[in-house]
């Protein structure tokens, strides 16, 4: 562990403090608080920042950022607290992007296309089923060890995406997905931009995915720093000594799956509602990869750090995939432009680059590890002048 | 009252057997010591009994309070009231002093309340927040031993709780565990290469050489018998 990582504490925690180790008194109540106010700080400023023009310059990536983030902050649930890496998360997604959109697109019994009703049942039908299926899943392979798990769950998976490509009662659409149909009526689209119709008002989609991600974020954080989520991360650090004092280890990691499965699903019934509709592409063996990538890239020992990683990841993707000449300071008005087209088509080398240097220097740590240390290290040299 | 009751216990690893037939008995309130020379097995003897992955038990029985012990995972043994603290990775680096005690506090059947262990660690309580990694060989120790505490047992199992610490925390540690042992009456079984130190705290010794107890003596005459410990423990 490098010295710097001294200073900090595990996000979940009780309140780590970012400029002393000492512990005075009871922490304060902005340091208890500060991983929620970070997440509401976070949703209030990510698309006014990332779809100006100096950035993105378009509103739709702001929300599937927050969907992806949420994702994998559930992925991370498994693999940075419990130590149980899964390879197969997309089918996780899978539940929540499929089941909602099979429902609303055809009915059921009493429940009428594209009703609302149908919808919502569509949604607890699916978090209910995505919960008994981990659950069930989780007592099957936690046992068999660490890549048993991770071959495992990628068999699962594959399994699964299978499943919904042949499409055998003609619901899923194979593949090509299902394209429409799949929105409930309180859902309105109109060019593109989506918004939620509710009590006559009408609500911006990207307001509505951040009201969710913050609900479902917070009860991930209190999953965390619970007495439940603290003997996860017992689990992940010395098993051996976990058992020996007392905790079923089996019974902990076969929870924590199924809670990291039912909050994929909630990002998968966002992502289902933000595309307007399911798209086998979701549930194929690259996003579970990429998740894997985004929670390592960001941190995998922070609550932020999934955050951080999908973030970096989905902004690279957009950023440099539409980047073909850097003006600067905005296009309108340019004084310096460089001509990148032929450099940016790389861009996955570039993170792939950027990936191997966060592992090969920091494998824990990722981007937030990095980020936190900031304050730490200008604090030391501070201080250090002081004397 | 005899707690634990070992008998004719062997086990060892993939790599070959190490206990052939260990006899040894703990009465309630007792604090015991298991001597031997590296390799005698006295590391396999403490796992055994409390249930870990290796060794693999080959033969024997364990009962605690007239229990049989062996086969049982080491959660449930755990849960019965015996506390183990290992050799080396003792405490959870990412976790707070406080999160390490709670841990045992949860996971334990009727263990004590928080305040009660702090009360008996100031040192502790004066770090509440601090996580393991970063503290010191022998606050980690000592906050091993809390953490045992916490889960209110009646059997202690120490390994080499004196390995690698500086001696005036030693002495610190050493009457940590005569106070738990006769203050809380919870009786204690430590593994120790360190004889001046077992001899400091335990009332009597067992003496393991290749596999099986070699002799059981009170530390009296530990201290007297110089062959003994020359033969057996090289001191």
């Amino acid at each position: 562990m490098s010295g710097h990582a001294d200073e900090q504490a595990d996000d979940g925690g009780s309140g780590g403090r970012w400029f002393t180790s000492e512990t005075v008194g009871e922490p304060s109540l902005f340091e208890r608080y500060r991983i929620p106010l970070g997440m509401l700080l976070l949703v209030a400023v990510l698309r006014p920042a990332v779809a100006s023009d100096f950035l993105l310059g378009y509103n739709a990536i702001a929300s599937k950022m927050l969907i992806m983030m949420l994702f994998v902050a559930a992925f991370n649930l498994l693999f940075g607290y419990t130590g149980l890496l899964s390879f197969g998360h997309a089918m996780f997604l899978g539940f929540g992007l499929y089941i909602p959109a099979i429902l609303v697109k055809n009915g059921f019994w009493l429940l009428p296309e594209g009703g609302n009703s149908t919808f919502f049942i569509g949604v607890a039908l699916a978090l209910v089923a995505v919960a008994v299926y981990s659950y069930l899943l989780g007592k099957l392979i936690v046992g068999m060890g660490e890549i048993y798990f991770a071959l495992l769950t990628l068999a699962f998976a594959q399994a699964i995406y299978f499943l919904v490509l042949r499409d055998p009662e003609e619901l899923t659409g194979g593949s090509n997905g299902i394209t429409r149909g799949a929105l409930p009526d309180f859902v309105e689209q109109t060019r593109g931009e989506i918004a939620i119709e509710a009590f006559g008002a009408s609500v911006d989609w990207y307001w509505a995915v951040g009201l969710v991600f913050l609900l479902a974020m917070l009860a991930l954080w209190q999953v965390v720093r619970s007495p439940f989520g603290r003997s996860l991360v017992a689990v992940r650090e010395n098993e051996q000594l976990a058992r020996a004092m007392g905790v079923d280890t089996t019974r902990y990691k076969i929870w924590s799956v199924t809670f990291s499965g039912v909050f994929s699903a909630i990002a998968g019934v966002l992502l289902m509602v933000h595309n307007s509709g399911a798209a086998i592409e979701n549930l194929n063996v690259f996003t579970s990869g990429d998740t894997v990538l985004m929670a390592v890239l960001g941190g995998v020992n922070y609550f932020f750090g999934p955050i951080a990683g999908a973030f970096t990841w989905l902004f690279a993707e957009d950023f440099l995939t539409d980047l073909e000449v850097w003006e600067f300071p905005i296009s309108a008005l340019s004084v310096v432009s460089i001509d990148l087209s032929g450099v940016v088509a790389y861009w996955q080398f570039f993170l792939g680059a950027l990936f191997v240097v966060v592992v090969l220097t920091a494998p824990e740590e990722g981007i937030w590890g990095y980020l936190r240390s900031i304050p730490v290290w200008i604090h030391a040299r501070v201080t250090e002048g002081e004397k | 009252m005899t707690l634990l009751a070992v008998e004719d216990l062997e086990a060892g690893y993939e790599t070959g057997q190490v206990l052939f037939g260990v006899d040894l008995d703990v009465e309630a309130g007792e604090l015991v010591s298991l001597l031997g020379r590296n390799g005698a097995g006295k590391t396999t003897t403490l796992r055994g009994i409390a249930g870990a992955a290796e060794p693999t038990i080959l033969g024997g029985t364990i009962r605690f309070d007239g229990e049989r012990l062996n086969g049982d995972p080491p959660y449930r043994i755990a849960q019965r009231g015996i506390s183990f603290v290992p050799e080396d990775r003792r405490c959870f680096p990412r976790l707070s002093v406080v999160e390490n005690i709670r841990l045992a506090i949860n996971h334990a059947e009727g263990p004590k309340d928080l305040k009660t262990v702090l009360d008996f660690f100031p040192a502790l309580a004066e770090m509440r927040d601090k996580h393991a990694r970063n503290m010191s060989g022998g606050e980690q120790q000592m906050l091993a031993i809390a953490r045992a505490l916490a889960a209110n047992p009646r059997l202690m199992l120490l390994d080499e709780p004196f390995e690698g610490l500086a001696p005036y925390i030693v002495r610190n540690i050493e009457d940590i565990i005569a106070d738990i042992n006769e203050e809380q009456g919870i009786a204690v079984l430590l593994v120790e290469q360190n004889v001046a130190a077992a001899m400091a705290v335990a009332d009597r010794h067992y003496v393991l050489d290749e596999g099986r107890i070699a002799a059981s003596v009170p530390t009296e005459r530990l201290r007297e018998d110089e062959e003994l410990r020359q033969r057996y423990l090289g001191v």
